[in-house]
């Protein structure tokens, strides 16, 4: 669990960094995210590899490389869009750098999986149970999220939100989404966290 | 991700027959080592195919291999 913990928070402070990456540098913080997700995903793969103990399956290697990069693309968007404030419009200089880098940071998110992932994907019927429990919880949180989306919007319209542009709420709504896939994989990891917890209980 | 009403003579079954390992008896009815933990912790309840998959691999029948750690429910079509 303290592994999980440890990734989500490292992942999020990346995110948070590269939306506060400052505008004068060689080059963008898109770049550099990708660049730091394919570093991640390949001293991802080495850990696995020399792992003779307990080492990650097929699912849990893809939940791992798509928790992390989904973390840092959250939190990176969600900087970004407090940065950028209410009246953000996609045809500006942040609009389009906020495009740029999170599509950076989306084929980072691809890049880390081809490297990390099982050559030799192996999953069972309880593989298919954990990967349900994980689409109960992101259903659940998508539309509880969904739900306080259209509160806020339709009955608490305080001033900010009032400013809020069409591409502003479309941003939101795909920070939900990411928000409840974080949410369903991060229930997974744990199921296979207590795997691992009770792999290493002597028999 | 809580326990289920099922034990199983899993662990015993794997000692009588030569003490295969964790992982043998997985490649062999085609699960992941993990499955067969957790079915050994009574952490999860197999599907039938598998229940039967296992109870073949030992030679047995399935309520050889599974039964019930409490009193059964009371069930009747009546």
């Amino acid at each position: 669990m303290i592994r999980i913990l440890i990734v989500l928070a490292l992942a999020g402070g990346l995110g948070f960094s590269l939306a506060s990456w400052p505008l004068g540098w060689p080059f963008g913080a898109g770049p550099a995210g990708l660049g730091l997700l394919v570093v991640a995903g390949v001293a991802a793969r080495g850990i696995w590899n020399r792992d003779s103990t307990s080492p990650p399956g097929s699912p849990e290697r893809t939940l791992w490389v798509l928790m992390g990069s989904s973390a840092a693309i959250a939190t990176h968007l969600l900087a970004s869009l407090w940065r950028i404030g209410p009246e953000f419009e996609l045809n500006t200089d942040a609009g389009h750098r906020l495009g740029i880098d999170s599509w950076s940071l989306v084929l980072g998110m691809g890049l880390a999986y081809a490297i990390a992932r099982d050559p030799n994907p192996r999953s069972d019927e309880r593989d298919a149970w954990i990967a349900s429990r994980g689409t109960h919880w992101t259903s659940n949180t998508l539309a509880s999220l969904v739900l306080l989306m259209a509160v806020v919007l339709a009955f608490e319209p305080t001033e900010e939100i009032r400013r809020l542009s069409r591409p502003a709420i479309a941003h939101v709504a795909i920070l939900c989404v990411i928000l409840a896939w974080l949410v369903g994989t991060l229930v997974q990891l744990y199921a296979y966290a207590l795997d691992h917890a009770a792999a290493r209980e002597p028999a | 991700m809580s326990g289920t009403p099922l034990g199983n003579h899993i662990r015993r079954l794997r000692f009588e027959h030569g003490e295969i390992s964790q992982e043998t008896l997985a490649q062999a009815v085609g699960i992941t080592r993990q499955t067969v933990i957790a079915l050994e912790q009574r952490r999860y309840a197999p599907s039938l195919e598998l229940a039967m998959k296992l109870a073949l691999v030992f030679g047995r029948s399935v309520d050889d291999v599974f039964f019930w750690s409490d009193a059964p429910p009371d069930l009747s079509l009546e």
